[in-house]
């Protein structure tokens, strides 16, 4: 399977999706800048939904040794996607020669059920379950960088972490770049062990995650954006990250059932209604 | 009391998650508002017209008759409505640009034609969806995309305060209130208060809601709850006109 799809013809052309924010144009950005500088052809187009925000954010990029003559592309040799609703906005670009990547830490199953029949190569990894234990979920996007690096058999790691240390070179976090890079290695090391099993997540709505004698305290994992509103503004300082993960992969809110009051604001402020608390008599 | 549901009756629940970003303050007053339509019981009159701009992300929020306007053209799509069918209760919804900048003629002369409608902007002190330019309501010396350096006061001169622009045209009819997405319960009664107004067929009802751009403003949770009160102490949170007799 990988040396398949290491030796595509007329270069490859890798179509990348995931939620706005998710960094899937920086990972983009920083391969084909790569694949330039190493003397490639080189086609990057970012596309976002009729919004800027708010939408699946997809990347068009096509790296070959010919002329590239048009920057977008009917089917992909490459499709990585890093959320469920961005699965709806690449299924059009599959066809049976087309490797799959996904997170099956991070993709429900009712989502692959779409494309199940359509792929049949697939590269499975858990990059946000790993992100989380060893770096952060800020760092998953590398680690998918990794994972397409060892497809590009002409770019090499270091080269990539050269042109990304440039990007980063003003940020004020020192930390970040150390952990992209191990988020890279990462990435590339656990895309050369195949895992093509195309299973994801169970979906769960509500998550009934505590009670006690007077309330219950519940989380909706398909709603919350954690924007961690609902951890600064309880009063009582209740709530704290998680690890568990919600849709976009990011981290959940949890409860320390004991020193909740009940007072509801949580559920009140929670722009995305992803919190219900209910007293009990 | 606390709503019994976490997610408002008058919300398409399938459309969910919306489409606005973390932590953004236009969907915690799209959520009270949607309590308000709920309470008040008037889902199945209720025309939404939703502006250009971040306000757009609201098309597919409410299970109500939604119109999709231009550029600041809310509040003239929502006046034709209300002419068309009185007995709908007709509420606009757009930004600070779409209603301080590109649609601000519309706004001033519906105020002072006393339209029966229901205004409903977000300043959030920048250009958001286009990526946190310059916008009217930006304060003082901030930073954004178009202002690297700040605001400054001899280039671009006073950020607008719309409420205390509107009071002084309207009629004794008119609601203008200005409130801030972190308050729960005072945007909820505000809304009630605006929708009211309409519903009793009074005047023009505006309000301005102070909210939260966590994405283009570059800050955390806390750092944007701070912003918001910073930006309240510019732009005082409260009713500037209320007519006599109005239900709460
Ligand atoms: S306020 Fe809501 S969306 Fe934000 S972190 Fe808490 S549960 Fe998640
Ligand atoms: S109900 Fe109140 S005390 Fe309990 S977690 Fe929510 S905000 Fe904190």
């Amino acid at each position: 399977m990988l040396s398949e799809a290491k030796s595509a013809p007329s270069g490859m052309k890798i179509l990348i999706s995931g939620e706005g924010g998710q960094g899937v144009q920086i990972i983009s950005e920083v391969i084909a800048k790569t694949a330039h500088k190493i003397g490639k052809n080189t086609s990057y187009m970012p596309q976002f939904g009729v919004e800027q925000r708010g939408g699946a954010s997809v990347a068009f990029l096509q790296i070959a040794d010919k002329k590239i003559i048009y920057p977008k592309f009917s089917k992909a040799n490459i499709v990585l996607v890093m959320s469920n609703r961005s699965i709806d906005a690449v299924k059009q670009y599959l066809n049976q020669e087309t490797l799959f990547i996904f997170d099956s830490t991070n993709i429900d199953n009712e989502h692959l059920n779409q494309i199940r029949n359509e792929v049949t190569k697939v590269l499975n990894i858990n990059a946000r379950e790993w992100a989380l234990k060893n770096l952060s979920t800020k760092v998953t996007n590398m680690i998918f960088l990794g994972a397409l690096l060892q497809y590009l058999p002409d770019i090499k790691v270091e080269d990539i972490k050269n042109v990304l240390s440039d990007k980063l070179i003003n940020s004020k976090n020192a930390e970040l770049i150390d952990m992209d890079f191990r988020a890279i290695d990462y990435g590339y090391n656990i895309a050369r062990e195949e895992n093509n099993n195309l299973n994801g997540q169970e979906t769960k709505e509500i998550e009934n995650i505590s009670q006690d004698d007077n309330k219950t305290w519940q989380r909706y994992p398909k709603f919350c954006k954690s924007c961690e509103l609902c951890i600064v503004r309880c009063p009582v300082k209740a709530l704290s990250f998680s690890n568990e993960l919600n849709y976009l992969g990011t981290q959940l809110p949890q409860i320390d059932i004991n020193k909740c009051t009940a007072c509801g604001l949580c559920q009140l402020i929670c722009p995305d209604g992803a919190i219900k608390v209910t007293k009990k008599n | 009391m606390i709503p019994e549901n976490n997610i408002p009756k008058s919300w398409k629940k399938e459309e969910l998650p919306h489409k606005f970003c973390p932590g953004c303050g236009q969907s915690e007053a799209l959520k009270i508002l949607g309590y308000a339509i709920d309470e008040l019981g008037i889902q199945n009159k209720t025309i939404y017209a939703s502006d250009i701009g971040c306000s757009l992300l609201s098309w597919n929020m409410f299970d109500v008759d939604t119109i999709q306007t231009h550029h600041g053209r809310a509040t003239p799509v929502a006046v034709g409505f209300k002419h068309a069918k009185p007995e709908a209760v007709v509420l606009a919804f757009m930004g600070d640009g779409g209603g301080y900048a590109i649609g601000a003629q519309h706004l001033i002369n519906a105020c002072m034609r006393d339209d029966k409608i229901t205004i409903i902007l977000i300043n959030n002190a920048n250009y958001a969806m286009t990526g946190g330019q310059m916008a009217p309501t930006t304060l003082l010396e901030q930073i954004t995309a178009t202002t690297p350096q700040g605001r400054k006061l001899a280039d671009f001169g006073l950020p607008l305060h719309g409420p205390e622009m509107l009071s002084p045209i309207a009629s004794d009819n008119a609601y203008i209130a200005r409130s801030i997405s972190n308050d729960f319960w005072g945007l909820l009664t505000t809304f009630k208060k605006a929708i009211n107004n309409q519903i009793e067929g009074r005047g023009f009802s505006f309000v301005e809601v102070l909210s939260m751009c966590p994405v283009n403003w570059k800050t955390d949770a806390q750092e944007s709850i701070n912003f918001v009160e910073k930006m309240a102490e510019i732009y005082p949170v409260k009713e500037f006109k209320i007519p006599e007799g109005l239900k709460c």
